[in-house]
């Protein structure tokens, strides 16, 4: 003490001085060079050390993740194209569609193959849909691509009978449909369009509607955001529709949010034992709509 | 062990994330591997569940493989990779709306004797996580990302869009509260 009060050494230290202590004894215990006495700042860092994943675990990710970078990486692709349906790749697109579709009626939850059916669909480019769960079946896109089907082709390869919608929005028609059979069921893919396939082919955002029929599993939810949902009455069924899609945040590392406003209706319900959905996109579709053209399909 | 994976060993996080972003799975591999640990730690953290936080850890690294390619090299991958994981957490919390904290373990004038060092520890840790449960959001997350992400303050500062000061004192407080919150069993933790 001096005769003009505490010395400056004698000050007790700021909050901020304070806080760069703290921060020194982090760094220096995380380095392993403590210096002064802070048991509570070990705790925190020998807690942090402690908690680790179980080998079983980083494996099975670390697979998953390799699984997972093919088509991740022919998606990044620089010399991948603006649409996704030109020319030729109408066959690939509409097989990734059944391969997703496939996986989306043969894996337990519907969350899990939400971002694979959308990709298939090419309505993601590069995002993640953040609300998605684990994905359980990551569908493989075959190496060949099979050549779309005629109506009546499928209704003879299909191992169940259905029938395709004889309602649709003005101006569609069939454009092509393939059958995929799998381990749990086989999946039936039909393709509506407003044009023929032209010349640059499909643009990402054309008009289309899919149906897609299984005689496989199929959870009951529709595949999109939960909290969107509205229940939909088809003849004597029950269906779930929801409007919207996903897109993209402002920031980079955001996750998806959903858009109800966007131009994109899905209809999923079952009879019969088979397993419905319809997508319907840049068609002005809503549930009144999908709706009438689920009942054609009764 | 071939000439390439020892490149990778030696390569930076940066230069496997430059490659990574080029289409070579190996280089995110390796990037992968060196970061899952705090990736996780930085998770379980948040949540405190097994299961939860590996979800949250396979839908971040997901999510960053598939945008690896909008990596710019502007800041660490390793606070790039715990920026997606912030997001993540963010989201998961909105959704489960983990908002009312747990209760704090209650101290007793007499504790039940311990019976060995293990329990101990385990009464310790259990003790000190329900503690950080009770911590203010943004408290909770500065810490977070800093021991169990163990990314430097500025690089907390970037994930959470804050001043590298305000996280300094974010985490001070933290820490501070933590203490106060603990006093009771400062015997032990302390």
């Amino acid at each position: 003490m001096t005769m003009q009060g505490i010395s400056p050494d004698e000050l007790p230290p700021t909050e901020e001085e304070q806080a760069d202590q703290t921060d020194r004894l982090i760094t220096q215990r995380q380095q392993g060079t403590v210096s002064l006495d802070a048991p509570l700042v070990d705790a925190l860092v020998e807690m942090a050390a402690d908690t680790t994943p179980t080998p079983a675990f980083v494996a099975a990710l670390e697979e998953r993740l390799h699984k997972h970078a093919a088509p991740t990486q022919a998606k990044q692709s620089p010399l991948r194209p603006r649409y996704f349906f030109p020319f030729r790749r109408f066959a690939v697109a509409a097989a990734l569609v059944l391969a997703v579709s496939s996986a989306l009626f043969l894996t337990p939850t519907v969350r899990a193959t939400l971002w694979d059916w959308l990709y298939g669909f090419g309505l993601l480019d590069e995002a993640t849909v953040t609300e998605q769960a684990i994905p359980l079946v990551t569908p493989v896109m075959p190496s060949t691509a099979p050549t779309p089907l005629t109506l009546s082709a499928i209704q003879e390869q299909a191992p169940f009978a259905f029938r395709p919608p004889t309602w649709l929005p003005i101006g569609l028609r069939f454009t092509g449909g393939f059958v995929m059979p799998g381990d749990d069921g086989t999946v039936v893919t039909l393709a509506y369009h407003l044009t023929d396939p032209p010349t640059g082919g499909y643009a990402l955002d054309a008009p289309v509607l899919f149906v897609a029929i299984s005689d496989g599993p199929l959870p009951n939810r529709p595949l999109v955001a939960e909290g969107h949902q509205q229940v939909v009455q088809i003849g004597n069924h029950t269906g779930v529709y929801t409007h919207g899609n996903w897109r993209e945040a402002a920031a980079p590392t955001a996750p998806l949010v959903w858009d109800s406003s966007l131009d994109a209706a899905w209809l999923s319900w079952q009879a019969d034992g088979l397993n419905y959905l319809l997508y319907a996109q840049g068609l002005q579709s809503d549930a009144e709509a999908l709706a009438v053209v689920a009942a054609s399909m009764q | 062990m071939n000439k390439r994976s020892e490149e990778y060993q030696q390569a930076s996080n940066e230069v496997l994330a430059q490659q990574a972003a080029k289409g070579d799975h190996a280089a995110f591999t390796q990037l992968y591997q060196r970061t899952v640990k705090r990736l996780y730690a930085y998770c379980y953290s948040q949540v405190h569940n097994v299961q939860e936080a590996e979800d949250l850890t396979t839908q971040t690294f997901i999510a960053a493989l598939e945008q690896i390619s909008r990596y710019r090299g502007e800041g660490t991958v390793a606070a790039w990779l715990l920026g997606i994981a912030y997001h993540k957490v963010s989201d998961w919390r909105r959704k489960r709306r983990l908002t009312a904290p747990l209760t704090l373990v209650e101290d007793s004038a007499d504790p039940t004797p311990l019976p060995d060092e293990v329990l101990f520890q385990q009464w310790q840790r259990a003790t000190l996580e329900q503690a950080l449960h009770t911590l203010t959001s943004e408290r909770a997350e500065a810490i977070a990302l800093r021991f169990f992400g163990e990314l430097s303050n500025a690089e907390v500062a970037a994930v959470m869009g804050k001043q590298e000061a305000a996280v300094k004192m974010l985490i001070h407080r933290g820490v501070q509260e933590l203490r106060g919150r603990l006093g009771a069993n400062k015997e032990k933790i302390l």
